[in-house]
């Protein structure tokens, strides 16, 4: 895990512009402005395939661990996302 | 002449549910469409459902009274005539409580409504409670003591068996069996694009290479269309087909059949399939093996069975005849998917959207992606 792209004991503010980029690097749906409200299905057309796309490039992207199926299903907004990394980065530090 | 029925179908936001509200509702009868969040029906063309006499009710089937006060549920109970049980969730790899609660729990509440209310019920299972079971399936076998795949078809088993034993206290019922869901008869059209789409995708598009399975084995694909054909017939005819049970089924085709078709698609991969014992999940490269773990591992036994489904009780109550067409309706499938750009134009994969974002860790690039499992060509 090297080439992180913030210091450890991240914060939620400190996530968010990396979450965003990639969330909206892998929408299948382009030209949306990104906001916390956003939905992965509504407004940026994510199918269930794409969502586990999703989920590999965030573990992948901030060298995370797997990140567990029940907390990816919950997510249903970008600022969902934001506080699911966020949280699995905190954790991920104190390790 | 037909009497004019007042029918609550369950699920009728879904693909299946949509599809029999629409055509009951056109066929004059009285439609209370139960849904559990999604307010606005829409039929498997992508058009909303603006029939007469269609009333959306929100309600959700895995609570006692399907969430309704004691009222409306008695209010319910005796405005209805039949119940067609469409809810259930049909997609794989969700936590097996979620199965127990809607596909279990919820036809249990369905159950208790019928029985409130002296309505008769046409309860939508699946061809799949069959399990890993080989050779002809019946209509009439339910529990043969067969293995079973995942959570989803034990659910849908242990639902089925509450239908039948509820008709030792009294309520009628009828069970459609439809094999795995798929687009339009003479379109292709789809609503939805799951399970065997997201198998579809990952192959043609080289992210799955190599899938442990055998070339014999079958696989039924059966139009929504028929299987919503299949379902309002036995709903309206109900009295010849109480007590029964109808598969709703198409022509099975083999996974050779599924690789000669995709190969005669330039812009395809096509997936090898290999013998299930000199699989190698270590070897494959680590975004396959991912793909491998969460999308087609839920499916890989049905790359092995090779059973085949009578279907003589559909045979001899429904005028439409069973789909046939084998490798020309997966065509027609395919077809629809490049039109509709499901397929054919592929999003950029994870490596190069991390690539892009400056995000490639270590961790990203896995073994060379060249010859998984003796997948390369």
């Amino acid at each position: 895990m090297t080439s992180h792209p913030n210091p450890p004991c991240p914060t939620e503010d400190a996530t968010r512009s990396t979450v965003y980029a990639i969330v909206g690097a892998m929408a299948p749906m382009t030209g949306v402005e990104l906001a916390d409200e956003t939905t992965l299905v509504a407004d940026l057309a994510y199918d269930s395939l794409r969502l586990i796309e999703l989920t590999l490039a965030l573990e992948q992207g901030f060298g995370l661990p797997e990140l567990p199926q029940e907390e990816t299903a919950m997510v249903t907004t970008l600022g969902d996302i934001v506080r699911m990394v966020a949280a699995a980065r905190r954790q991920e530090a104190a390790r | 002449m037909r009497r004019r029925l007042r029918v609550l179908v369950t699920g009728a936001a879904g693909l299946v549910g949509a599809e029999v509200t629409a055509r009951l509702a056109a066929a004059g009868h009285e439609v209370t469409a139960l849904v559990h969040r999604t307010p606005v029906l829409v039929g498997n063309d992508g058009t909303p459902l603006e029939a007469a006499g269609v009333r959306c009710l929100t309600a959700d089937v895995t609570r006692p009274r399907l969430g309704l006060s004691e009222a409306d549920h008695e209010a319910l109970a005796g405005g209805i005539d039949r119940i067609v049980h469409c809810a259930a969730i049909t997609d794989f790899g969700r936590p097996e409580e979620d199965y127990q609660r809607v596909n279990v729990d919820g036809t249990a509440h369905v159950l208790e409504l019928a029985r409130a209310g002296g309505a008769d019920l046409v309860h939508v299972g699946t061809a799949y409670v069959c399990g890993e079971r080989d050779g002809l399936i019946l209509e009439t076998e339910l529990d043969e003591g067969q293995r079973l795949a995942n959570a989803y078809e034990a659910s849908k088993l242990r639902a089925e068996t509450l239908v039948h034993k509820a008709r030792a206290d009294g309520v009628r019922s009828a069970v459609v069996r439809p094999s795995i869901v798929v687009g339009d008869e003479h379109t292709g059209v789809v609503r939805d694009y799951k399970n065997i789409y997201v198998v579809l995708k990952l192959t043609t598009e080289g992210k799955v290479r190599s899938i442990p399975g055998q070339y014999e084995a079958r696989l039924d694909l059966v139009p929504v269309d028929y299987v919503a054909d299949v379902i309002t017939q036995v709903t309206e005819r109900f009295d010849e087909a109480a007590g029964r049970t109808f598969h709703a089924v198409g022509a099975p085709l083999t996974l050779r059949d599924f690789s000669d078709v995709m190969a005669e698609y330039p812009s395809f991969q096509v997936p090898r399939f290999v013998p299930p014992t000199s699989f190698d999940l270590g070897r494959l490269p680590r975004e396959e093996r991912v793909y491998y773990e969460r999308v087609v591992a839920l499916y890989e036994s049905y790359f092995r069975r090779r059973m085949a489904f009578d279907a003589s009780n559909t045979a001899q109550l429904v005028a439409r005849p069973a789909p046939g067409g084998g490798q020309d309706f997966l065509r027609r499938l395919i077809d629809h998917c490049l039109e509709s750009g499901y397929l054919g134009a592929p999003l950029p994969g994870v490596a190069d959207v991390l690539a892009r974002l400056d995000l490639t860790g270590a961790d990203v690039s896995g073994p060379a992606a060249n010859d998984a499992n003796g997948a390369g060509r």
